[in-house]
């Protein structure tokens, strides 16, 4: 720190803070690019957000598949069998165990019966997430009501007007609205049958030419087969 | 004169900065008016559900008043509707119905004040951003005083709380930069207040000696006190700190106090001794070099007015603007806005003692001028005479 001058007497901090930077972005030059600073993050969160983003997760694990047996038991026991495939029922019935498909049948049954218990938790497990996403939305619906109920009273009390009063209006103003959008959408509606009707006139039209340009071909024909026989 | 102080949670056990400033400003400023408390039944702030049993006790003298929330906050819920508030256009009606979520939401307590105006002489309101400051000052403003606790987050860009600054008598800030950010939010320039804050005790007698002894501590070390959260800025502290051990040679360990809600990093210099009691975590202060506060979000950092009485200099997050200015003003704190500034200004901390021992006196000295209770209760005094002669 020989290259600090520092007034202990009276520290100036704003000239104490430059050196510090100064130092830092040398420092930061010599031994990494400037961009390598770890620059601390925007605050972008406010205080008290301690709460989960979602539902709490389903964390129950997956159930393992069970091996045949465990380790080097089960491949000495595959190598055998392979080796002596045209053998293999008669040295399985003599050499293994008589038990074992019972056993490997009681595992995988066992297996099957672990993975239906974790389906059903699961299945649980959603089933009341989406109850309680539900819920929630019931009461947000229900927020919103109550809302819009306090938004009327803060009108009515800055206004001075009575809640019914402006209640009658807010109806006369909806009531208009809900006339004006139903004659609206007569006028679309009248507006897709005249369309529509344009287009079968168009198609109408647009056949009637295909047949006047079709006795068009064959009167040209005609023309050409008269003129021959009379040239003949 | 009688004062009302409210505030969402109160009780010995509450550690929060808001409600345990609350605690302490009621107490002392109980030689001097006949305080009550009304606050909520609640204990947890992330759920606020009713803890408290009793609708009145007496805590250290005063009477405190609790009333029950009508629902407790669904932190799904709020997450959701805080989402959509924070990041799309929204409605009045939305933020109302955020603030109602944000909770505690505690109509009987509204209730009592607009019933109870006439018993109390002035309500004061402990941080803006809840249920009870939003709808009690609306129900009392001419008897209300507003400390806001704010920080610089998006609730201060609420549309609702623009209205609501300018309704109390009087503010109480706790710092210059808080002040000025409120006063840009909702331009209530004209609402008189002062810059007050809080105050502290420190012990007389503390012991480096004892808490090396009970810890095992024999290195020079620095100290971080409170909650160990991302939102402290302490997984950035842990990553400065561990690059600083590998690029140096310093011997220097990092003692945290405190609980904590991030994982704590397996390292030798790394002592995480958990929530200590307040002896202990003056012993370790005095024995600490400088005290460390990485936090992006403080509207005053008790502890950094602690280290400042303990002749103790602090090297704080300048993302912080709270710390940054309070470091300029009292001169007895660095500050960092990357690793390399870390490094450098905990070298030089930590190299020079000289530079240690001036700039712990002239933190004492901020101390001594801004924050003991003396000023601290002197202030509040002055501000309740100045609404009273108007």
């Amino acid at each position: 720190m020989d290259d600090f001058s520092i007034d202990y007497d009276n520290l100036d901090m704003a000239a104490l803070m430059a050196a510090v930077k100064e130092r830092a972005a040398r420092r930061a030059e010599d031994e990494g690019s400037p961009e390598e600073t770890f620059p601390l993050p925007e605050p972008d969160r406010p205080q008290d957000s301690g709460f989960p983003a979602d539902d709490e997760p389903f964390l129950a694990p997956y159930p393992d598949f069970p091996d045949d047996e465990p380790g080097g038991k089960s491949r000495i026991k595959r190598i055998l069998l392979k080796l002596m495939r045209p053998f293999a029922p008669l040295m399985k019935l003599i050499i293994l165990p008589i038990n074992e498909d019972i056993v490997r049948a009681v595992r995988h049954l066992d297996y099957v019966n672990r993975r239906v218990d974790y389906f059903a938790a699961k299945s649980e497990h959603e089933l009341r997430r989406t109850d309680r996403r539900f819920s929630a939305f019931q009461e947000d619906l229900q927020r919103e009501k109550d809302a819009l109920a306090r938004e009327l009273e803060r009108v009515a009390k800055e206004t001075g007007a009575s809640i019914d009063a402006l209640d009658a209006f807010m109806r006369g103003r909806m009531n208009a609205a809900a006339d004006n959008v139903k004659l609206l959408h007569t006028l679309a509606h009248n507006t897709v049958v005249e369309l529509t009707k344009l287009k079968i006139e168009h198609e109408t039209l647009k056949n009637k030419i295909r047949v006047m340009e079709k006795d068009f071909e064959t009167l040209g024909r005609r023309e050409r087969a008269l003129e021959k026989k009379v040239f003949e | 004169m009688k004062l009302a102080f409210v505030v969402q949670r109160y009780g010995l056990e509450i550690n929060g900065g808001a409600e345990l400033h609350c605690r302490w400003v009621a107490e002392h400023l109980r030689e001097h008016y006949d305080v009550e408390v009304l606050t909520t039944r609640a204990f947890d702030y992330i759920t606020w559900k009713d803890h408290y049993p009793k609708d009145e006790e007496t805590i250290n003298g005063i009477t405190v008043r609790r009333f029950s929330v009508d629902r407790p906050r669904s932190p799904e819920r709020f997450g959701r509707i805080q989402d959509f508030v924070f990041n799309r256009a929204h409605s009045e009606a939305d933020e109302l119905r955020w603030l109602d979520e944000e909770g505690p939401l505690s109509t009987s307590l509204i209730r009592y004040i607009r019933d109870h105006r006439d018993d109390y002489d002035y309500f004061i309101f402990f941080s803006y951003r809840y249920y009870h400051s939003y709808w009690g000052i609306r129900i009392v403003p001419e008897k209300s005083i507003l400390v806001p606790t704010a920080e610089r987050d998006p609730v201060i860009h609420l549309g609702i709380f623009r209205d609501l600054l300018k309704l109390p008598r009087a503010f109480i800030y706790n710092s210059h930069e808080e002040k000025a950010m409120i006063n840009d939010a909702s331009g209530n320039d004209d609402v008189p207040g002062d810059i007050v804050g809080v105050g502290t005790v420190v012990p007389e007698t503390s012991s480096e000696e004892r808490f090396r002894k009970l810890h095992g501590v024999e290195e020079p070390y620095i100290i971080y006190i409170g909650r160990i959260d991302e939102n402290k800025g302490c997984h950035k502290l842990f990553e400065y700190f561990l690059r600083f051990k590998k690029e140096t040679d310093s011997p220097l360990k990092l003692v945290l106090i405190g609980s904590s809600i991030l994982p704590v990093p397996s390292h030798p210099d790394v002592l995480h001794l958990g929530f200590q009691p307040e002896e202990v975590k003056f012993d370790a202060l005095e024995g600490a070099r400088i005290l460390v506060m990485p936090s992006f979000y403080e509207s005053l950092s008790m502890v950094t007015l602690e280290a400042w009485a303990m002749k103790k200099p602090v090297l704080a997050n300048a993302r912080c603007e709270v710390l940054k200015g309070q470091c300029l003003r009292s001169r007895a704190g660095l500050f960092y806005e990357n690793y390399w500034e870390f490094r450098e200004a905990l070298d030089l901390l930590d190299a020079d003692a000289r530079l240690r021992e001036v700039m712990g006196e002239n933190g004492r000295r901020y101390y001594d001028a801004n924050y003991t209770w003396d000023i601290v209760v002197g202030k509040y005094r002055t501000v309740i005479r100045n609404l009273e002669s108007r």
